[in-house]
């Protein structure tokens, strides 16, 4: 079996690039349902979305002050988690996001055709 | 909760001054610290393992705050890099060279040794460097700091693009042909001095200044002279504008030292005309003033043109 081509650092920087984008918009879409950092982070990983913890939480911070998400502290649980929920204007901007994305998609699509 | 975490989290939250901020960061990287160490409990770690592993994963915990308060971590970001470097570079060609000059004068001035006045100068340059550097550095750190997001860099357009080394061409030979001009005039007058008085010659200039001081003036434009054709060939180098910069001290230090030393006017002329001693004595600073900002000026056109050379040559 071929080794890891994301083991080579040039390999991996360029996928880093290509992914940083899909990590807002993962979670703007994943966020319409309220959860906490750590659970989205799982869920991330789970649905192959890959993305570090120390890259994660500041970017929810982000999003939040950019009015992308809402948070709210929930204290019912064990200890007190700080819940986001995707907002009307971050919903807005993952619905530009998924066209743009497909928009893309296709003509990656196209480019591959015409030159293979 | 261990010692361990709360001693994380006070590190990473120490230095924001909000209370409300500082509260809240607080209390996200204590949820963010414990779910990771459940996390990694249930993988089976024991738990200052999962302690330690989990504070091991989050890093330096001054990084971490930055990160999550979206704080600059570089002194001096791309906004500002190429205008600090400018001035940065500008001021440390100019401002040392002139203090080292107006250091130098005041020591000579005083009757210090030449070492003495040598090596203060170059302390005085060194410390004025230092200084600038600091400074400079500092202002733009805090402008970095305090300038809001998306603050746009100074707009740059292609006017200000350094001309070719080439295009100059009659633009140097005008250069060269003032300067020719103005020495030739210089040395006439140095050693004709056509000041008439009932139709007699009257020296403004003190006749004890030859053969010695009258001499090394006179050579200094001579080599002057030879400078400007060098740089007409060759252009702006570096040497030539070292060159330039040691003959415009050197013919001011002269001029100076002889005017503060009262070497300079013919003491018949200065009769003839009517100026009181006292009038020269508190004339002095000013002349020496004018004489330094003269060299200094001649020596940093000279720099600048050297620098805007090089820039063109390299890219």
């Amino acid at each position: 079996m071929n080794p890891d081509p994301a083991a080579d650092p040039v390999v991996a920087g360029h996928l880093q690039e290509l992914r940083r984008g899909t990590v807002v918009l993962a979670a703007l879409v994943a966020l319409r349902t309220p959860g906490y950092g750590y659970a989205l982070l799982e869920s991330l990983n789970q649905h192959g979305i890959v993305v570090d913890a120390n890259t994660l939480y500041p970017l929810l911070r982000r999003l939040e002050k950019q009015g992308l998400l809402t948070s709210e502290w929930n204290t019912e649980e064990s200890r007190p988690r700080k819940f986001y929920r995707t907002s009307d204007e971050g919903d807005a901007l993952a619905s530009t996001l998924i066209a743009d994305w497909q928009r893309l998609d296709a003509s990656l699509r196209h480019l591959t055709e015409e030159t293979s | 909760m261990s010692q361990l975490n709360d001693r994380y989290v006070h590190a990473a939250t120490r230095f924001v001054t909000d209370d409300d901020e500082r509260t809240e960061l607080d209390l996200e990287l204590r949820e963010r610290i414990a779910d990771t160490i459940d996390d990694l409990r249930a993988r089976g770690l024991e738990e200052s393992a999962a302690e330690r592993q989990a504070l091991t994963e989050l890093g330096d915990p001054l990084r971490l705050a930055a990160e999550y308060r979206s704080r600059p971590m570089h002194l001096i970001g791309p906004r500002y890099y190429f205008i600090w470097l400018r001035l940065l570079v500008t001021l440390l060609a100019i401002v040392p060279a002139i203090i080292a000059v107006i250091d130098a004068l005041a020591g000579a001035g005083a009757g210090e040794s030449a070492a003495n006045v040598l090596a203060s100068a170059v302390a005085t340059a060194l410390s004025v460097a230092v200084h600038i550097a600091f400074w400079t550095t500092l202002v733009f750190a805090l402008i970095e700091r305090a300038a809001p997001d998306g603050t746009k860099e100074t707009e740059w357009t292609p006017d200000r693009l350094p001309e070719l080394p080439t295009s100059g061409a009659a633009r140097e030979r005008t250069d060269l042909i003032a300067s020719l001009v103005f020495l030739v005039t210089m040395a006439v007058l140095l050693v004709w001095q056509p000041f008439f008085v009932g139709g007699e010659r009257l020296a403004v200039l003190d006749p004890d200044l030859w053969p010695w001081w009258g001499g090394a003036l006179l050579a200094l434009i001579a080599l002057e002279a030879v400078q400007a054709v060098w740089v007409y060939l060759r252009g702006w180098t570096w040497p030539a504008a070292g060159a330039t910069v040691a003959l415009s001290v050197a013919f001011g230090a002269i001029l100076i030292w002889l005017l503060t030393t009262d070497r300079l006017f013919n003491p018949a002329f200065i009769d003839h005309v009517g100026w009181n001693p006292g009038w020269i004595e508190s004339a002095t600073p000013f002349f020496v003033t004018v004489a330094v900002v003269i060299v200094a000026w001649e020596s940093i056109d000279a720099l600048v043109k050297a620098g805007r050379r090089g820039r063109t040559v390299s890219s």
